[in-house]
């Protein structure tokens, strides 16, 4: 769920190529996947913080952070580009 | 201005009161070693059963027992996995929680919707009521505000000032030393975590027949993990629980007022969540875990046999 965000900011950026636009769209998924899982990985290697709760808040984080990303994508008009025959 | 402030600030205190009573529950769940995490899931089970017993009987009293006692009853399968089968408190306490959103919506699909048939009644304390700006704000609310407000001191004063209030926090500093002297540390653990299930329901009832009041599927949106970082804010005091529910009820009203003004909810519907990793953070520390007088034998499980 996480890496939803960044993929959709990134593919805004993406060239037209169809190939390599989902190239980088899965590049920046994997990125942004790891990068979330860091936090709870961080807190829980170095200050012990239960990584239970921390995953579990930093899923919600990601599901307002989603919201908000579409909300500020269509406030500037930006057009997400979508595959063609499929979402 | 003002008058924007003196209506987020009118807002808040019914938004923060389902907080308080979660966080009550929870000090006192913690306070005897016992985490629950399924805040959230008692709360659903609460607003929903509240919902659905004041629909049938038309009695909104009715509907605020119910919703405490399905409170304590979700609460008792938590207690009995931790206590009596000694089980991982996280894990348990999860599953509480998917239990109780999942077992609300099935029981909710029908109130889905409906209006509640008869209204809390507001009470405006005589004299106080119409003293200018804080009147409004302060002494005319529901009954159930009031109520969460005298147990504060009053749980304050059972916890620090009572028989039973030292075995509670003797259980949760050092249950084998509490079990030497004579206290049933099974027995306290039970009831301090069935009686915090059972607040935590009421706030459910808060939210469902007071709050709403309607029943919305998982209605409860973020308060249960709220609560739960809301009791290490609190440092596991019900005084600076009612200050703490307070503010982020004032949080959450926020986010509805400021919606206009072009702030996204979203933004400000992360902040608790957030908030609670930033708590869980600082509070990490063994050092600072005994500065605030974290419960040492949470999430402990006690067995006469490993001393």
């Amino acid at each position: 769920m996480a890496d939803a965000t960044p993929t959709i900011i990134i593919r805004h950026y993406t060239p037209e190529d169809e190939a390599a636009s989902e190239d980088i769209t899965y590049r920046t998924g994997f990125l942004g996947g790891a990068l979330w899982a860091l936090v709870p990985a961080i807190l829980k290697a170095r200050w012990h913080v239960d990584e239970v709760i921390t995953s579990l808040m930093m899923v919600y984080i990601a599901s307002n952070l989603i919201v908000l990303a579409g909300d500020l994508l269509a406030h500037y008009r930006i057009r997400v580009k979508r595959r063609k025959g499929g979402a | 201005m003002l008058q924007f402030i003196l209506l987020a600030l009118q807002a808040t205190i019914p938004a923060g009161t389902p907080l308080l009573f979660g966080t009550l529950g929870e000090v006192y769940s913690e306070r005897s070693g016992v985490l629950n995490l399924g805040v959230k899931g008692m709360m659903l089970m609460g607003a929903v059963t509240a919902f659905g017993v004041t629909a049938a009987t038309g009695n909104i009293w009715l509907g605020v027992v119910a919703a405490a006692l399905a409170g304590a009853l979700l609460a008792s399968i938590h207690a009995f996995a931790c206590i009596t089968l000694q089980l991982n408190q996280v894990v348990s306490g999860l599953a509480l929680t998917m239990l109780g959103q999942g077992l609300s919506g099935i029981i909710g699909k029908h109130f889905i919707g409906q209006p509640l048939p008869v209204k809390m009644v507001v009470i405006h304390i005589p004299v106080l009521s119409d003293i200018p700006f804080l009147g409004s704000l302060l002494f005319r609310h529901d009954p159930l505000v009031y109520l969460a407000i005298i147990l504060v001191p009053v749980l304050w004063a059972v916890l620090y000032r009572t028989r039973w209030g030292l075995s509670l926090r003797s259980v949760d500093e050092s249950p084998a030393t509490a079990d030497t002297l004579g206290v049933n540390v099974v027995l306290v653990r039970y009831l301090a975590t069935t009686f915090g299930g059972a607040l935590c329901g009421l706030g459910g009832a808060c939210l469902s027949v007071v709050y709403a009041p309607s029943w919305i599927e998982g209605m409860t949106a973020g308060a249960g993990w709220i609560v739960v970082a809301l009791t290490i804010f609190a440092m596991w005091d019900p005084l600076r629980a009612l200050l703490g529910a307070y503010l982020f009820g004032g949080v959450r009203v926020l986010q509805y007022r400021l919606q206009p003004l072009g702030i996204s909810p979203n933004l400000l519907a992360m902040l608790p969540f957030i908030f609670t990793i930033l708590v869980l953070w600082i509070s990490a520390g063994e050092a600072m875990r005994k500065r605030i007088g974290a419960p040492a034998a949470l999430m402990k499980p006690y067995s006469r046999e490993e001393k």
